[in-house]
């Protein structure tokens, strides 16, 4: 049964003569066709924010991150001083029911890092309902690194006096590569960049430690040498040359 | 005039039928849980009556860069949507060098997106710039086929967005076709590491696909395997379920496929439709020592915390079983890089220069969910 609008009632009710009525009644039908149509596609969310899989916006990252940070189990594993945030990003979560009318609820994941401890937390927050669902521990190896890492690795580096010569006087005018990149860089820019690094050597230091290799940029151009290795676990900088060198 | 009013009321009727026919002829698109830009809603031909259909949502993250989610395929106004997607994205970007070291991961650093603009995305190859990362190109993609004097030639809908991994871009590509195609590709790009730019590396893209054909679960998967035993003239296939998660290598003598059901999806014929998974590598594809590395193909069951490829020996052991559920693809490809000439030089004691993009990817193809290709008259 479908109920037609207003309008168009009103408009059928106005066909006076049989032929337009007729008229009306092909223009009713087409409409009360259209309508049938609706419901799977019509729903409408005022705030497509509520949408579960739209990206998270700031206020969506703050909230995530606070209730991530305020959560016991998650204080239990880092602790509460200089934690570091990691990431907060969506998660396309599935509902636990299959059916055509399940759908998914927002959710995000933030993972917390202790540089301390080395130690790292992922809090599942579900964001309809504000609460903390899952919280797992995590190793330092599998935290991922973000420009906190990469600027303590930098100051490590630039307290290495081998570091110092090959950067020359040109040492501190570097800076941390931004995680919002905006255009082309100059000519002028000197920034500094990192790759992440393991090595499959158990013997080597970087087999279990979060080691970091420092990229150094001018511009487009990259700073040619050693190779820069910043080891946050041990706080070391080790400067590698490669046999071809 | 009786005539002519019988006349009239046909004719009305006639239109009404025709309205009626118009408005429930197309399959009402599905509700979706997106939004705005990071909504997709694409059909084929991008000209005259509509054909084919994708409605797909898009995310960008840092680390992961582009991903793709609740893709729906429609392959004709009439038809039901398809569900095929639930999630699909780079995991890892492993970058072992010849020497033993380096060997960097590239996706576990949240590396940020390159600015894209109209110069790399421009409106002449039907580009669009969402949020100055992400480009979508709608263009022709070459031809669909040929017969003789006729011919017709298809279309895409492209979304690529590109990492910047410190001195490396990697360019991450999905492809949605106007046949039901989905592919997914990366392209290394950029400058060859500053320290030792000569040195011969690899760069390994490992995809994971989580796939929901027809729904999440009641989903299995088989390897597409062809059998030609030498000598002889003959040759067979198979498809051998996994019965449990595996990783297993690709034969290329063997067309090595995953081949993704649903036990409910078949198509007007009654045929059994499948996804193909298909690799689309370009030279090779590598061994490292990391067992990660060890295996192209890996099909395990749908964990939202089973994101990370090089865990992927832990994910699967002990193995849970995988037919008739919910089940994740993962795929590695290889892009071999042997520094040449044209990368670059050296100037002052600064790297100078820039690869030029080399691809590897794969193909998602489907089997039997036309009855016939829409696209041959």
């Amino acid at each position: 049964m479908t109920f037609l609008p207003c309008s168009v009632f009103h408009a059928c009710r106005a066909a006076s003569t049989l032929s337009s009525l007729i008229l009306g009644l092909a223009v009713c039908g087409f409409v009360a066709s259209s309508a049938q149509s609706a419901p799977n596609q019509a729903q409408r969310y005022p705030e497509e924010k509520a949408l579960p899989l739209n990206p998270l916006d700031k206020e969506d990252k703050a909230v995530a991150e606070r209730l991530a940070r305020s959560d016991r189990r998650v204080r239990e594993l880092v602790g509460e001083a200089n934690v570091r945030l990691v990431l907060v990003q969506l998660v396309a979560l599935k509902p636990e029911s299959a059916s055509e009318s399940a759908r998914p609820v927002r959710h995000a994941e933030v993972v917390l890092f202790q540089p301390q401890g080395e130690v790292g937390a992922r809090a599942l927050v579900n964001l309809a309902s504000s609460a903390v669902e899952q919280v797992a521990r995590m190793d330092g190896s599998q935290v991922p690194m973000t420009t906190d890492d990469l600027a303590e690795a930098f100051q490590l580096a630039l307290r290495d006096e081998e570091v110092l010569k090959i950067l020359g006087p040109a040492a501190k005018s570097y800076q941390v590569q931004s995680m919002l990149l905006t255009g082309v860089a100059t000519p002028a820019e000197n920034s500094v960049t990192g790759l992440r690094i393991r090595s499959s050597d158990e013997h080597d230091p970087c087999f279990k430690h979060r080691c970091l290799q420092l990229a150094f940029r001018r511009g487009r151009d990259f700073l040619s040498g050693p190779m820069i290795i910043a080891d946050l676990t041990a706080k070391r900088v080790y400067v590698e040359r490669k046999k071809q060198q | 005039m009786k005539v002519a009013f019988i006349r009239q009321l046909l004719f009305l009727l006639l239109v009404e039928m025709v309205l009626s026919g118009l408005a429930s002829a197309q399959t009402p698109p599905p509700w979706m849980p997106c939004s705005g830009a990071n909504l997709v809603d694409r059909s084929f031909p991008t000209a005259g009556p509509e054909v084919t259909h994708w409605r797909l949502c898009w995310e960008t993250v840092p680390g992961n860069g582009l991903l793709i989610h609740w893709a729906y395929f429609r392959k004709s106004p009439t038809a039901n949507w398809l569900f095929l997607l639930w999630d699909a994205r780079l995991s890892e970007i492993f970058v072992p060098y010849h020497s033993g070291s380096p060997r960097y991961y590239d996706v576990e650093y949240m590396f940020p997106l390159t600015p894209v603009g109209p110069q790399d995305c421009p409106a002449a190859v039907g580009g669009t710039v969402f949020g100055g990362n992400v480009c979508k190109e709608v263009h022709d993609r070459g031809l669909m086929w040929k017969q003789d004097g006729s011919g017709r030639r298809g279309e895409e809908l492209v979304l690529w967005s590109a990492l910047a991994a410190a001195w490396y871009n990697y360019v991450i590509e999905w492809a949605f076709r106007d046949d039901g195609v989905f592919m997914g590709r990366v392209g290394a790009t950029s400058s060859n590491a500053p320290g030792f730019p000569w040195e011969t590396h690899m760069h390994n893209p490992m995809w994971r696909l989580d796939v929901d054909l027809n729904g999440w679960p009641n989903d299995s998967v088989a390897l597409g395997t062809h059998i030609e035993p030498l000598p002889g003239p003959s040759a067979t296939d198979t498809e051998p379920l996994f019965s449990v998660e595996a990783g297993l290598p690709w034969d290329p003598h063997a067309f090595n496929s995953l081949n993704v059901t649903d036990k409910f999806l078949k198509n007007g014929k009654g045929d059994q439709t499948a996804y193909q998974l298909i690799p689309l590598p370009t030279g090779g594809l590598s061994r490292h020592q990391e067992a990660f590395t060890q295996q192209d193909f890996w099909v395990t069951h749908y964990n939202w915390t089973e994101m990370s490829a090089k865990d992927l020996l832990s994910y699967t052991t002990p193995p849970e079983p995988v037919a008739d559920t919910d089940v994740v693809l993962w795929y590695k490809g290889s892009i071999h890089h042997h520094p040449r000439d044209e990368d670059g030089e050296m100037e002052n004691n600064y790297w100078h220069g820039v690869a030029l993009v080399m691809w590897t990817g794969f193909m998602f193809k489907p089997h039997n969910l036309f009855d016939r290709t829409p696209f041959y008259p």
